[in-house]
């Protein structure tokens, strides 16, 4: 059979493979009557006997990382179900401190059976995918004519390691010579004006070694720490570009600042399962974020209906949509619903703030906590920053002992009106208070925060956000009187280019309560079991990443060409793309794209398009993917990765999970060499990611693989071998790696007992582990200690009152508004996660194709019902060719529900639909026609039309500060067609 | 007179439900706290292989009111309701199947026998709720058999087991009554106005 063949189901899998139909099984002679009744044709149910296997392993639909457990029989896998042991499926409570087999009833027809959601339960469909790559293919037409050729892995990596004119045979670039990876990264010479139209910008220790012209690009990342061992310590490159732009980047990053808490890439969530008045704000609760299924049960089960407050147990829901969670809070009869308009979450938080602090709310004798000894006095663990004094004059940073003249330290507060060492304060410092030092005016950060909440009313606040005149304060006052009140958010108010200053804005509410890891309140997460490879020969990444994040301009101009993010924990992957086209801040020669589709999901998509399809701005592309996404088929060669079931690794979860775990990965078919270790999946010619990696490593002379490369003795040739040798170390000492009779293979990871969910006292959580005793930070001293590299003024290091700003904190054009009277907006289904969902027919089947949601006041005004067409375009929309229903200039075609869901003035489209990759748009190799299904295309896209930055022109709006983009909330023009 | 179903004369159905079980195993689905996730559909899809087209278990969105005025509190609603086969005490389906391929079992699960079905879609059109589908590439009708190779098994059906809000309870009827009252839930009756099929899931809001 030709493995090309693009018709390869399930079904014919099992024929070629020769695998036993699953009917034919022997029964008991009591199990026959059902068969007898509903006969052999047609659809068969599931028969599992005596011969079926469990296998446990974790679950990559979405990036929750439930548990699950796959029933195989005769080497194929029949079904998926939860795996009963990992804490996101299921409640239970175990006998000792670690969870042993004997815990639950868990095996195959056994009464403990974990819950999996929607996505989950694809993962069969996901495997059998008919979409799916199954040899390496380079590019035989320009870059996405969608043209392609099968070649071997060793020309695959030949040509990408070695390079040469690598494309002499497509029109254009008979005499382009490609630079191959293995010279790139040999190249440790400084960056210089041979790289660079840029060096004036460049700080004063360079941009770095050639070398950095390699970029990684991921999009869902769960092999670490394979992945960065390869990008960070063999290829030794900065850039590790994830999509945390678009996704939760700024979210991370303000959580660890003002809740002090080390960047284990988590958050922080409400305690669902004990709070009693519970305010999400742009958060999803039921079909979204960490883990989804998780926090859907906590909510429901417990705070609504089990829960020792589900009498009184209150959710309001703050969103432009009235997204389930919403539905159900009014179907309660006791829960609200705040449609606020999008982009509006500062006026909505900070409000909030004003009220708590006029009404004396706040816990008053817990914000005057200046340090761990008062706080202990009076039984917490935690105290803030609300005291500390603060310079009025720039850069506005914390006064410190040195600057006062008192001795060593590094706040200061007034005590009775008198500057004390934070440290040496026994009980309350002053809350609101100021002082005069040498001519300088010191402000505490609570007066700071009152002073600045000041600047807006409460009816202009609402006014801002457009709701009921008083919502604010009722909200407040309930707030503030529950028993355990807690505010949670997720994107909806920090993916935005006021992101940071919501974020902070809503965590101090928090604050103010005193929830903040408490039973019941605000809690963070936790640092996964993990283990440890020994690296002994790695090299070390250094230099500018070309999104400058992290890095902190210092060039010889004033200003920079664009934004610099010293503050950017995470990547600014939009910032990358749209660098790419003037070489800012230095070109680059080769990009991998790992289970990354850019050019589908990043907010105004376009320049991303734009860039990989430049052969100046990236010369050599290559993409490992599992099918062909929309940024595979843009570029030069796609290397087929694996499935999430036929990998193996592990993964962590989410804070509303409050009990130490580390699920593992196991591949779930396929087979295994018993000697060499290597598996295959599936099919013969695709191999893991891991392995792929591994490989050019190897390719290329990397250090950090091969032989003895995890110490001696310790090879890693293979994905397996690196696996085992982790699983061996670090939390994992003295334990046996991947043998399939371990505890930890068997149970499917590692996991503390789930009771264990807070300290001895039953008050606060026992997370965060290592770091539970500290200080939170209401104010940003370090933001404040920054300058915008656009505009060389100061961050402000208070929540600030704006809405959609550009890179130069300028508030856009009102006028704007005259000719794109809408508000783009987006949300998501349970069953549908960014690029890896509509692919996959179960799930598109559910709903097979998404609308344009708006309003009946607007569809009123339009002219439009259900169904009907219109068209709708951004200030900056552009063209895209391969989006069928582009319709030039700009201009998209979409068709409309009508729907009192969506709150007036928005244009909601929710993502996921809209595609043109993975087998929604024809694509040739070797001359013959490719699976595609134009289901897989149904639906439309929101992507294109995000607002570009009006300075830049060429970028979504991002955070200047985390650079999270502004995702929901920009400027939008409909008309019907 | 009372219909049993669009299409077929009331001695028809009276014959065919001559005999009925004490039992009647069935589901219990709270939509109060349903969200609509659809984990229910695929895990039945997973469970049973049905082809794209063909899914035994559908979720509907009800939604109900008007909100158009953002300076005025919202007047909305949306409810999901998860609709697999009602496995009812007088199935229509049972009832219209010409070739009789249709049987109710002692405990109440209706099933439908593929190797018997001629594919006339005549089930289809009398049930009211939809519950009866036709495979295209098997020419059989199908539809939900409440996981009855599971639960001849002791196991839950895949929907019940998969639910992630613990929203849907297996159980035999007259257990499941007693469980809904001392919850104190209120039952909510879906069923389709002119028809009495007794549809034997309970829905309670």
């Amino acid at each position: 059979m030709n493995l090309l063949d693009n018709s390869l189901t399930r079904r014919d899998f099992l024929k070629v493979t020769g695998s036993v139909a699953v009917m034919t099984q022997i029964q008991p002679a009591s199990a026959q009557e059902w068969l007898s009744q509903v006969g052999k044709t047609g659809s068969k149910a599931d028969v599992v006997g005596t011969d079926a296997k469990l296998v446990r392993s974790v679950c990559l639909m979405c990036h929750s990382g439930c548990g699950i457990q796959g029933t195989i029989v005769n080497g194929e896998l029949v079904k998926l179900d939860g795996n009963p042991y990992h804490p996101n499926t299921y409640d239970y409570v175990s006998k000792g401190d670690l969870v042993e087999e004997s815990d639950l009833d868990g095996g195959i027809g056994g009464k403990d059976v974990g819950t999996l959601c929607a996505k989950g339960q694809a993962g069969v469909y996901a495997l059998y995918n008919a979409n799916r790559l199954k040899h390496p293919l380079k590019r035989v037409g320009p870059r996405g004519s969608g043209k392609w050729k099968t070649i071997s892995w060793e020309q695959a990596m030949t040509e990408i390691a070695e390079g040469g004119m690598l494309f002499k045979d497509v029109p254009g670039e008979e005499t382009r010579v490609v630079e191959g990876l293995k010279s790139i990264l040999s190249n440790d010479k400084p960056i210089g004006p041979e790289d660079s139209d840029f060096m004036d910008e460049a700080p004063p220790e360079g941009y770095g070694p050639k070398r950095n012209q390699f970029v990684w690009a991921h999009g869902r990342n769960e092999q670490s720490p394979l992945t960065p061992r390869f990008v960070k310590e063999a290829a030794g490159v900065p850039h590790m570009l994830n999509h945390c732009d678009r996704c939760s980047g700024t979210l991370y990053n303000v959580i660890e600042h003002c809740l002090n808490v080390p960047p284990y890439e988590i958050g922080a969530y409400a305690d669902y399962e004990y709070c009693s008045y519970l305010i999400s704000v742009g958060s999803n609760v039921t079909h979204a974020d960490y883990p989804g299924q998780t926090r859907a049960r906590y909510l429901q089960k417990f705070a609504k209906r089990t829960g020792p407050y589900a009498k009184e147990f209150k959710h309001v829901v703050v969103d432009p949509w009235l997204s389930p969670a919403a539905a159900k809070a009014l179907q309660s009869g006791k829960g609200e619903w705040i449609p606020l308009k999008p982009a509006s979450d500062a006026f909505f938080l900070i409000g909030m703030n004003r009220w708590m602090i006029d009404n004396k709310a706040y816990k008053a004798d817990y914000l005057a906590l200046p340090n761990e000894q008062a706080a202990k006095k009076t039984g917490r663990r935690n105290w803030t920053d609300m005291t500390y004094l603060v310079r009025t004059v720039e850069p506005k940073l914390y006064l410190t002992g040195k600057d006062a003249g008192l001795g060593q330290s590094d706040y200061v507060v007034l005590v009775g009106g008198k500057p004390t060492l934070f440290h040496d304060v026994e009980g309350a410092a002053d809350l609101d208070a100021e002082v005069e030092i040498k001519g300088v005016v010191y402000k505490t950060v609570f007066r700071l925060l009152r002073e600045r909440s000041h600047e807006k009313t409460l009816e202009e606040c609402e006014q801002e956000c457009d709701i009921p005149p008083g919502t604010i304060a009722h909200l407040a006052r309930e707030f503030a009187n529950a028993k355990h009140p807690v505010i949670e958010f997720a994107r909806g108010p920090i993916q935005q280019s006021n992101g940071w200053w919501n974020g902070q804005a809503l965590i101090t509410l928090n604050m103010m309560v005193d929830n903040i890891d408490r039973k019941g309140g605000y809690i963070p997460g936790h640092k996964a079991y993990g283990g440890d490879v020994k690296n002994p020969v790695k090299r070390s990444a250094t230099g500018v990443t070309i999104d400058r994040h992290k890095s902190k301009y210092q060039g010889k101009k004033t200003l920079s060409t664009r934004p610099w993010y010293p503050l950017a924990s995470r990547t600014v992957t939009s910032e990358f793309f749209s660098s790419l086209r003037q070489g800012y801040p230095y070109r680059i020669k080769a990009y991998l794209n790992y289970y990354n589709d850019p050019a589908y999901t990043q907010p105004f998509n376009t320049p991303v398009i734009e860039a990989l399809l430049n052969l100046k701005a990236m010369p050599l592309t290559f993409s490992i993917d599992a099918n062909m996404g929309e940024t595979s088929q843009l570029c030069d060669y796609v290397l087929p990765d694996s499935t999430y079931l036929e990998r193996i690794g592990g993964f962590k979860t989410y804070p509303p999970v409050k009990t130490r775990v580390a699920g593992v990965r196991m591949p779930m078919v396929g087979t295994l060499d018993p000697v060499t270790k290597n598996y295959r999946g599936l099919y013969p010619d695709v191999q893991t990611g891991d392995d792929t990696l591994i490989q050019l490593a190897l390719r290329c002379g990397l250090p950090g693989f091969g032989k003895d490369a995890g110490g001696p003795g310790v090879d890693l040739f293979n994905s397996w071998q690196f696996w085992n040798e982790y699983f061996k170390n670090g939390d994992y000492k003295g334990e046996p790696g991947l043998d399939p009779d371990s505890r930890l293979i068997k149970l499917g990871g590692k996991f503390e007992n789930p009771g264990k969910q807070y300290d001895a006292e039953g008050v606060y959580t026992r997370f965060p582990g290592s770091r539970q005793v500290r200080g939170l930070m209401a104010y940003a001293s370090n933001v404040a200690a920054n300058k915008n590299s656009m505009t060389g003024k100061y961050f402000d290091g208070l929540p600030t009152y704006r809405a959609i700003i550009d890179c130069k904190e300028q508030p856009l054009d009102p006028a704007l508004w005259q000719e794109y009277p809408f508000q783009l907006h987006t949300h998501k289904d349970a069953w549908h996660t960014q690029s890896r969902t509509m692919d996959n027919l179960w799930l598109a089947s559910i709903k097979p194709q998404n609308f344009a949601e708006m309003n009946p006041a607007d569809a009123q005004r339009l002219d439009v019902i259900t169904g009907d067409w219109v068209k709708v375009k951004s200030p900056s929309s552009k063209h895209i060719p391969f989006v069928e229903l582009s319709l030039g200039d700009g201009w998209f075609k979409m068709q409309v529900r009508v729907t009192s869901r969506i709150r007036p003035g928005v244009f909601s489209v929710n993502q996921g639909y809209g595609r043109w990759g993975a087998g929604g748009r024809k694509w040739d190799a070797d001359g013959k026609s490719q699976f595609y299904d134009k289901r897989i295309a149904a639906g439309f896209s929101i992507n294109p039309l995000y607002m570009a930055d009006p300075v830049l022109g060429d970028r979504v709006m991002c955070d200047p500060v985390a650079g999270g983009t502004q995702s929901n909330g920009t400027p939008l023009r409909v008309e019907k067609v | 007179m009372t219909e049993y179903s669009p299409i077929l004369p009331r001695e028809a159905v009276e014959r065919s439900f001559a005999k009925q079980g004490p039992k009647q195993y069935t589901l219990w689905v709270d939509i109060e706290h349903c969200i609509g996730c659809n984990a229910c559909t695929i895990a039945c899809k997973a469970e049973n292989n049905t082809p794209i087209g063909v899914d035994y278990n559908r979720v509907i969105e009800i939604e109900e009111g008007d909100f158009r005025d953002a300076k005025k509190k919202p007047d909305i609603g949306v409810t999901f309701v998860p609709m697999p086969c009602m496995h009812c005490g007088r199935p229509a389906c049972q009832a219209a199947c010409p070739v009789g391929a249709i049987t109710k079992r002692e405990d109440g699960i209706v099933l439908i026998n593929k190797d018997k079905c001629i594919g006339c879609r005549y089930c289809a059109w009398a049930c009211p709720y939809g519950a009866p589908q036709f495979n295209a590439e098997a020419k059989v009708m199908e539809k939900c058999t409440l996981c009855v190779h599971r639960v001849e098994k002791g196991l839950q059906p895949a929907c019940v087991t998969t639910c992630p809000a613990k929203v849907r309870f297996f159980g035999e009827l007259n257990e499941l009554t007693p469980l809904i009252r001392e919850r104190r839930a209120r039952s909510v009756n879906i069923a389709v106005v002119g028809t009495d099929t007794k549809p034997s899931v309970q829905y309670t809001k």
